[in-house]
């Protein structure tokens, strides 16, 4: 292995050592994760190892210090080598003032009921890497969030983000990425450099949301202002023929998002999970083509069933995945199984997306194994059918073989 | 001297007394079902709410065991119904997982970490075994004993009353429950839980009961067991408080997130 992940590894190490130690002021408890993956358009094998650090101090019967610490090392492309710092970090107040519960700090805020690709789901960006892994993990930001619930039944739901965080792209992806699209092809043949510069998003971002528990199921309608947390491109030119600057830019939007979740009707024993978003965007023209201009819709509706022999199903439609806008959005169909196998440490899954317009599909096909009570592997297949120009076609690259060892301690 | 026809008329009077005593003294063990639930309400510990640590061990059909710590929250509310908050403490791959189940699991909100946020789970969904235990949703919060549920006394054996409870909720996964009730302290000591197509699906098992000074009782140990999973959860009750300073908000699902309780 390369030297440049040895301080990496060490201090990944010496943490942990450290941390189980008694008389921490702190309760911790702590995920090492190692992920091994061949992809097949790279075909190099990466390897990363990361430690997830959860911790939370009481200071009080109702006020507590929570938060999240990662620390890991990769030799992904693109990668930083080596990185540490919270995901989380934050205080939290429940009742400090009546019927008021608040978080401040660096917060991850939820909003959605569907499990996958929530359009309504925009406080906190994805890593870069799109996956259709259980979790999606969200990267926190800076803010408050403070939640009144008027009664038992009913709550109002602040947040409030001073500065927009965004998806952390690293800079040479996205120069190989706009050299590929705008480079030598549209710009002439001698073009072989990107400068990037960012325009920072000026505003707050911030939403409002109201739930209320019906007998049957919970609503909520939302507000939401903010930007998009990918980058779009606002400018470009090209200096000396061969030196092409794009500024990017991070464009405004405003969600107004109806979430349902719950038992309807001709639906026994499943649970239907429904999230509206209609997404008015600040208007956008880059290279003269319209990127943002008219409101448009994006949906994810679905359900979760358990069967009889304990296959588990979540499955619906989505209209619109997170990497697309206006008139682009499109319907796919959704499926993710898990079986728990009786008397075995085995247990399969499937995840599919499956493009209605085209058939593209994505698919991840793996199985879970405990070895023992903490420590869980992972092996899992991931392919697409379909051409890279289609409607999924940029899950091609991340087509490969993946191997994940989980140890909780 | 008593005569004779005097001596024949007390002998007729004391067996008429003795044989009337036993009437009555049968008449009086004679319970009907609803009158022997009764008995066992009254039996129940009486609370507003109350808080228990217990251990959960999951047992497979190979003997292979794993074992859960739980916190969990129960309050009466109006009607006999049931709210209940529960959380895994251990180990960690279940740790933080909050289960709350409003009046008998009216309403279910399930919170796992991973998610970062409460899911309702639709009532129609209760007959799901939770967690991976033996419980199901709607066993964690069923009340055979409901007043309302239909009841018949099948049998009774020296040492146990049976009992058959047929419920009358359309929306519950079992066509009947059996209750063993313990003739001499009267509780539950067994229940066989009945699926819709009559068929014997579970048991539970009190195999441990807590009597205080007052004769109300606490059962400690139980276990559920699957008969067609041939699968087992043994609760163990660690340690167990009654009527605790809790507000209502305790019960609702602003609880669900917070890191202790």
């Amino acid at each position: 292995m390369n030297s440049k992940y040895y301080p990496g590894i060490l201090f990944l190490l010496s943490m942990m050592i450290l941390l189980p130690m008694p008389g921490l002021a702190f309760d911790t408890s702590q995920t090492l994760v190692y992920e091994s993956s061949y992809l097949l358009s790279q075909q190099r094998i990466n390897h990363t190892l990361t430690l997830n650090i959860d911790y939370f101090q009481e200071i009080s019967d109702d006020i507590f210090l929570e938060g999240n610490l990662l620390v890991r090392t990769s030799n992904k492309e693109y990668a930083r080598p080596f990185m540490v710092g919270p995901n989380e970090l934050y205080l939290s107040g429940y009742n400090v003032i009546d019927n008021l519960d608040l978080k401040i700090g660096k917060i991850i805020t939820r909003w959605g009921a569907a499990d996958l690709f929530s359009p309504l789901d925009n406080f906190n960006p994805m890593p870069p890497e799109i996956s259709l892994g259980k979790k999606q993990d969200r990267l926190g930001a800076l803010g408050i969030s403070a939640t009144y619930y008027l009664d038992y039944s009913t709550y109002l739901q602040g947040v409030l983000l001073p500065k927009l965080k965004v998806t952390p792209y690293p800079d040479e992806y996205l120069k190989d990425s706009y050299l590929a699209n705008y480079g030598a092809t549209l710009q002439g043949p001698g073009v072989d450099h990107v400068d990037l510069t960012y325009q920072e998003a000026e505003n707050m971002v911030w939403g409002l949301r109201l739930t209320h528990s019906f007998p049957s199921f919970d609503a909520s309608i939302s507000y939401y202002r903010g930007y998009y947390m990918d980058p779009f491109p606002v400018s470009l030119s090209v200096s000396s023929g061969v030196n092409m600057e794009i500024t990017l830019g991070y464009p405004a939007k405003q969600v107004l998002g109806l979430e349902l979740q719950g038992e309807f009707h001709g639906l026994d024993g499943a649970t239907l999970r429904v999230d509206l978003a209609y997404i008015i965007p600040q208007e956008l023209e880059f290279q003269g083509e319209t990127m943002l201009e008219e409101p448009y819709l994006q949906a994810v509706i679905g359900a979760d069933y358990t069967t009889d022999s304990n296959l588990y199903l979540n499955g619906g439609f989505i209209y619109g995945l997170p990497f697309e806008r206006g008139n682009e959005s499109s319907l796919y169909f959704y499926l993710n199984a898990n079986q728990e196998i009786d008397d075995s440490d085995f247990k399969p899954f499937f995840a599919g997306v499956l493009s209605l317009s085209d058939m593209s599909m994505v698919n991840n096909i793996g199985l879970d194994y405990q070895l023992t009570e903490s420590v869980t592997a992972t092996m899992s297949y991931s392919f697409l059918l379909g051409e890279e120009q289609s409607k999924l076609g940029q899950f091609k690259r991340s087509q490969g073989i993946y191997f994940t060892l989980e140890w909780l301690f | 001297m008593i005569n004779k026809s005097k001596y024949c008329f007390l002998i007729l009077i004391t067996l008429g007394l003795l044989l009337g005593l036993n009437f009555l003294v049968c008449a009086a063990e004679q319970l009907t079902a609803d009158e022997i639930i009764d008995k066992v309400r009254e039996n129940q510990m009486d609370y507003e709410n109350s808080k228990t640590r217990a251990e959960m061990i999951l047992i497979d059909e190979d003997g292979k065991q794993e074992t859960r710590e739980i916190i969990m929250f129960e309050k009466d509310e109006e009607d006999d119904k049931i709210t209940m908050l529960m959380r895994f403490l251990s180990p960690k791959s279940v740790e933080g997982v909050t289960l709350l189940s409003i009046e008998n699991g009216d309403k279910i909100y399930l919170y796992m970490p991973a998610y970062q946020k409460p899911r309702r789970i639709a009532g129609s969904s209760k007959q799901e075994n939770f967690m991976g235990t033996d419980f199901s949703y709607e066993d964690l919060s069923m009340d055979y004993q409901n007043e309302e549920y239909e009841k018949e006394l099948l049998k009774e054996t020296e040492v146990q009353f049976v009992l058959e409870v047929i419920p009358d909720n359309e929306d519950t996964s079992y066509s009947k429950f059996v209750l063993y009730v313990n003739k001499k302290q009267f509780y539950v000591e067994k229940v066989e839980f009945y699926d819709l197509d009559e068929q014997l699906g579970k048991t539970l098992v009190i195999k441990e009961v807590k009597f205080d000074d007052e004769g109300k009782f606490t059962p400690m140990e139980m276990e559920m067991n699957d008969i067609i999973d041939k699968h087992q959860t043994q609760m163990n009750i660690k340690e167990i408080e009654y009527n605790l300073d809790l507000s209502d908000s305790f019960f609702t699902i602003r609880t669900l997130q917070r890191p202790r309780l």
